[in-house]
Parts: structure tokens; sequence; C-alpha cells
């Protein structure tokens, strides 16, 4: 399920925001357990050949080596606290605007040195706001227009940063 | 002493030139927007600008750096008192009294209290810091690579330990932040470690892609998935005037947040949002009539936001004394020092004596400026709340990507953007905290490094490490461990993350 779709139940009016979507305190610490089980593991797994040498004379995998095996320690840990708890209330991913925000980053990447900053600009404006839930689709336009004229602007004719502007 | 009043004149002579001056406004102009701005910190806006200092000169810099970072405390606190938003997470607890005064038409003095305990916080601090950090310097100069292993083991010991959260999680990302901070070319060997073959990855992953990602990039993407808040009711500012009675009330309090926030400022993986919590506890215990805390006491605003900016300040003091950035701001800090190839160290003051008193002194102006920018501003201010988030993001992201590519004007770290911007929604989602992967990500390399000079100098004997300096600190990190399972210090720990 999109966490896109989920209706707010209540706003809270005080001060600290609760943010919506949030997992329970035991499956946070279950999956970041296994998060962190799996980043060293796959440490270990990628660094099996980098020599450890000895401790008077340390080789390039000595540490590496050491901050996985504790990586995996502290993770197997976590994730049998988790486990333990029985809590199992699965966080909301905000998917929409994950994928929309990550798709306008790597268009960025993808255009900025063929299509020039402005062009770049415009078109990254245009799939972020695929990530908004109440889009205005008259604004946008004026709004990626806008902000792809400052920013050429700006930081390319202002402050000069090496990128091209226009499409070359 | 008069040493000190002469670096402080050295320092003032290089604040005062008309570019440094400029660069310290806007520096705090910017910090003072994103603080009023909630879903902006300071962290990120640091991030976002980090690319473009590369153009400046290294004291122009870190001025403006400096800058966002104090200014942000000064804005945060606007909103606070007038929408109960907190445009910082360090003022926070100045929600709690200064919209109750708002609420009772005394807005005016609850802002006037706020810039002037915090300019008081901020001058103080600042002649702190003078006086103190030469003679960290001096004992940081007799540390080897075994006393400077230890010193920042103690910081990110510490980070976990006065991080709000899961103690296990904040160890997890510690050492998923110094795992981070091995990627690239092994120093000694050449060897690539880590780097599945890319190149770009050699020189290991850019402070900026990391930071911008998991603080910037994932913060929209966090905004944009909840449900945008309705505007808050705005209450009317009053004359900024305080009232004999208000004035004898808040300067006690502000002199005590000082102190307070300084001192837990100092201590690595401080931060200012301790410090307010601390003093606003502080306050309300030793108050004769707690019962008027969250029904508008101005204690409750003077001492918090002193302590804001006095720990906001005073963390700089670790990273120019001793050259380790305490905190992720600082760890940013020392990012831009690294892009100007300034390394942090011990020896700032005496091999940057202009950049360094350049930049204490600055902080001093900077504050004065704040105080002149933000009252009479405060209608501007309070109307830039009313700019949509739609209409902001869109900005903020682009102004992100701009930034990253600008750095090595390099592809590839616009994607590692992307990734670490999910990484970041996944660790807010798993309240995994952040700040210790960020510190422990700096710190890594230069751990490493230290670790492997001391052990060879000691031919793999570890009794290199019970040398006095560097046996005291890791005493004193395993101390704070220990505290950490005391239930009295759990219980207090839980109620500092809760409020």
């Amino acid at each position: 399920m999109a966490a896109g779709s989920e209706r707010p139940t209540k706003t809270e009016p005080d001060c600290p925001a609760v943010r919506e979507g949030e997992a329970s305190e035991g499956m946070s610490q279950l999956l970041s357990g296994i998060l962190f089980m799996a980043v060293g593991t796959f440490a270990l797994y990628l660094g099996r050949g980098y020599p450890a040498g000895s401790a008077g004379d340390m080789g390039p995998g000595y540490l590496p080596r050491l901050v996985a095996i504790g990586l995996v320690l502290v993770g197997s840990a976590c994730a049998l606290r988790g486990w333990l708890s029985g809590e199992r209330g699965l966080p909301g991913f905000p998917l929409r605007a994950g994928f929309w925000i990550g798709v306008a980053v790597v268009a960025f990447a993808l255009l900025i040195e063929r299509a020039g900053l402005f062009v770049t600009c415009l078109v990254a404006v245009f799939l972020a706001s695929g990530a908004e839930m109440q889009r205005r689709w008259r604004e946008v336009p004026v709004i990626a227009l806008l902000l792809a004229g400052f920013c050429a602007l700006l930081f390319g004719y202002a402050l000069g940063l090496p990128m091209p502007v226009w499409p070359s | 002493m008069s040493e000190m009043l002469q670096s402080l004149g050295l320092g003032l002579s290089v604040a005062a030139t008309p570019g440094n001056l400029w660069y310290c406004f806007l520096g705090a102009l910017i910090g003072t927007l994103i603080g009023v701005l909630p879903g902006l910190g300071p962290i990120a806006t640091m991030a976002m600008l980090l690319p473009l200092t590369y153009y400046l000169e290294p004291t122009a810099a870190l001025i403006m750096l400096a800058g966002i970072y104090y200014g942000a405390q000064y804005g945060g606190s606007t909103t606070a008192i007038l929408m109960r938003v907190p445009g910082e997470s360090s003022s926070v607890v100045t929600c709690l009294d200064g919209y109750e005064m708002a609420q009772r038409g005394r807005a005016g003095t609850a802002l006037a209290t706020a810039a002037l305990a915090s300019f008081f916080a901020g001058t103080v601090t600042t002649l702190l810091i003078a006086f103190f950090s030469p003679p960290l310097t001096a004992v940081a100069q007799k540390f080897g690579p075994a006393e400077y292993f230890a010193l920042m083991v103690l910081g990110l010991i510490a980070a976990v330990v006065f991080a709000q959260g899961s103690l296990l999680r904040s160890f997890g990302m510690i050492l998923l932040g110094l795992l981070l901070g091995l990627v690239g070319a092994d120093v000694n060997t050449g060897l690539d470690r880590f780097t599945f073959g890319y190149p770009e990855l050699r020189d290991g992953i850019g402070i900026a892609a990391l930071s911008m990602g998991v603080f910037g990039i994932a913060e929209i993407v966090l905004n944009l998935g909840k449900p945008q808040a309705e505007g808050a009711q705005r209450q009317a500012v009053s004359a900024l005037r305080l009232t004999r009675a208000d004035f004898r009330a808040a300067w006690p309090a502000a002199l005590r947040g000082t102190g307070l926030g300084a001192l837990l400022g100092i201590l690595p993986g401080g931060s200012a949002m301790m410090g307010s919590f601390a003093a606003y506890s502080i306050e309300k215990k030793i108050s004769k009539t707690p019962e008027r805390f969250g029904e508008g006491a101005i204690e409750g605003i003077a001492g918090p936001e002193a302590a804001n900016n006095a720990g906001a300040q005073a963390s700089f003091i670790p990273m120019l004394a001793l050259g380790i950035p305490s905190n992720s701001v600082m760890a940013m800090m020392a990012g831009a020092m690294l892009i100007h190839g300034i390394a942090p160290s011990p020896n700032l003051a005496s091999a940057q004596p202009k950049l360094f008193w350049g930049l204490i002194a600055s902080m001093w102006i900077g504050n004065l400026m704040l105080l002149v920018i933000n009252l009479p501003l405060i209608g501007l201010w309070v109307r830039l709340l009313a700019v949509p988030y739609r209409l902001l993001f869109p900005a903020i992201l682009l102004f992100c990507c701009i930034g990253i590519y600008t750095v090595n004007s390099s592809v590839f770290e616009v994607t590692l953007l992307a990734l670490f911007g999910l990484a970041g929604v996944v660790f807010s989602l798993l309240k995994c905290p952040l700040a210790p992967l960020v510190l422990a990500f700096i710190l890594g390399p230069l751990m490493e490094e230290n670790l492997r000079r001391a052990m060879l100098l000691s031919n793999g004997n570890a009794a290199i490490f019970l040398s006095p300096i560097s046996i005291t600190l890791l005493i004193v990190a395993v101390v704070l461990l220990a505290l950490i399972l005391l239930p009295s210090f759990r219980k207090v720990r839980a109620v500092a993350a809760e409020e």
C-alpha cells in the first residue's frame, strides 16, 4: 500500500510534530537490526580479499573487518530485541514522494551535461511535482519556468558556475 | 589576558573587512530565513551552500557557514513564539511559554526577550571560545596518534549517549558511518575498498552528497509524504518592549542558560537542542512559582533561548581547538575546511591565526547583526511562513542538485545524492538517528589513520593507549557508557527525548 494514499487521522496541534507512518518501536528495531546485519555481512563479503595485516601493521582490511563485524553484532542484538518485543506495526513508506523526488534527482544527473541548466531545471521541477499529494497543475509550469530562469541567471551567469546553461 | 585581547583585535580587524562583513551578514540572514522556515534545517542549508563557498576565500566561506548555524537558532524562535511552529529543533521548548505569552498579547516582549537573551549568550560564548581555545590547543599539541584516537572514541561515545532515541540504533549508525567513511582508496597501500569499481569513489564518498542526501533530500520526501499542515494561527506582534519586572525576571535565567548551554555545547555530541531542554527544566525546577511555566513565564524563554545560542557557538570550541568536529553541523564546517585544503587540527590557531580569530570575532559581529536583522524584520519573516511548501520544495531540490553537481562537476555525485536521500528516508522511518552517522563518517578516516599510526609506533602493543591523556579520555568514555546503564540517567534521557 502506498503511504501517499494514507489519510491523516488527526493533525497534532502540539509542538513536537508526530510524523505520519511511523513504525511501532519493536518493528523499527527489528528492521533496522536486519538492515545493519545485511550491510555488515555485505561489507564482510566485499572486503573478504582485503589484507588485514596484523595489529602492529594494520592492512587496509583490518578496520573495515572490525567495523563490519561490529555492525553485524549490533544489528543482531537490535533485531533480536525487536523480535522479542512482538510488535509488528509496519512503517508506511512515502512511496510516491520518494519515487518522484528520486526520479527528479536522477533526471537532473542524466540531463545536466547534455541539456544544460535551464532545460534540466524545467524537467526536474515537473517531475518533482509528481510527488505532491494535492497537485495544482496550472501552477507547475509557472513555478518551473520561474525557477529555471532564476537558477540559470544566478548559477549560470551571476556566479558563473562551470556548467552549460543551454543545450549544446 | 592581554594576549587574548590582542588576538581578538586581530580577529576583529579580519572580520570587519567589507567583504567578510558582507558574508557574515549574508550567513546570518540566510540562517534566520531557514530558521523561520520549518522543514529546512541548518545542516541541509550548509550542505547546499557548501559547494558555492568553494568560490569564496576560506575565511569568508567559514564566516558565512557559521552565520547560518547561529542565525538559524535565532530564526527558529520567532515562529515558535508567534505560531507555535518551532523552525528548529532547538526552539521546541520556546513554543511552550513563548506562544503562551503571544496569546496573552505579549508577543513583542517574548520576541525581544528571545533576541536579547540570544545576543547576550552569543557575546559571552564568543569570549569563552577566545578564552578556552588557546589552552585547549596547547594541550592538544601534545597529542600523539593514540591520544587522538582516544579523543575520537570519546566523541563518538558521547554522541551516542547524549543523542535522543535508541542506543543500539545509535551504535549501529556510528558503525555504518565509520564504514561509509572507509570507502575509497586506502591511504597506505592504495587498495580500493568498497568502490564497486567506480573511480569516482576512490577519493571516498563526498561529505556534501551524504549530508545533503540524508538531511536535505530525505527531508523533502518526508515532508511531502505527510499531510500538509493547515496554516497555523498567527499572533499579532505587540511592542518589542521589556518592562523592568520582565528584565529582572529574565536576566538571571539568561545567565544560567548561557552557562548551561555553553557547557553542554562543548561536550562532544552535545547540541544546541540539549542545552535548551536542560535550561527549561532547570528554570522550572528552581523557580519559586513553577506553575507559571507553560502559562507564559518569561524565564521559560530567556533560559532556553540563551542556552541554544550558547550551545550552538560553544560547539565550535572542540572543532577549532582540537580539530575534532563534535556534532554533524561541525562535521559540515570541517568538510568546508577540507574543501579549502585546510585540515582541521590543533595547529589551526598558530598556522592560520587570521582565519581562526577572524571566525571567532565574526561570531560576535554576526550576533549583533542578528539583533538588527531580527527585530525590525519580524513582520517579513512571519509573512515568509505563508509561502506554501509546494512552492518551496522544488527550489530546495534544485539547489541541492546544482550544489552537489558543482562540487566536482560530477554527475556521479548527483546520483549518490538520490541514493543517500532514499537511505535517509528509510533511516528516519526506522528512527535511526542521522547525526551519529554523519559524525562517524567524518571521523572514520581520521580514526583509522591514527589507530594505524599508534599501533605501528607501539609494534602492535595496545599499551600505547595507557598514556595518561589517552587513558583518561577512554575512562571518561567508559564512564559515559556506564551512565547509560543507570536507571535514573535513562529516565532523564527518555524524558528529554520525549519532551
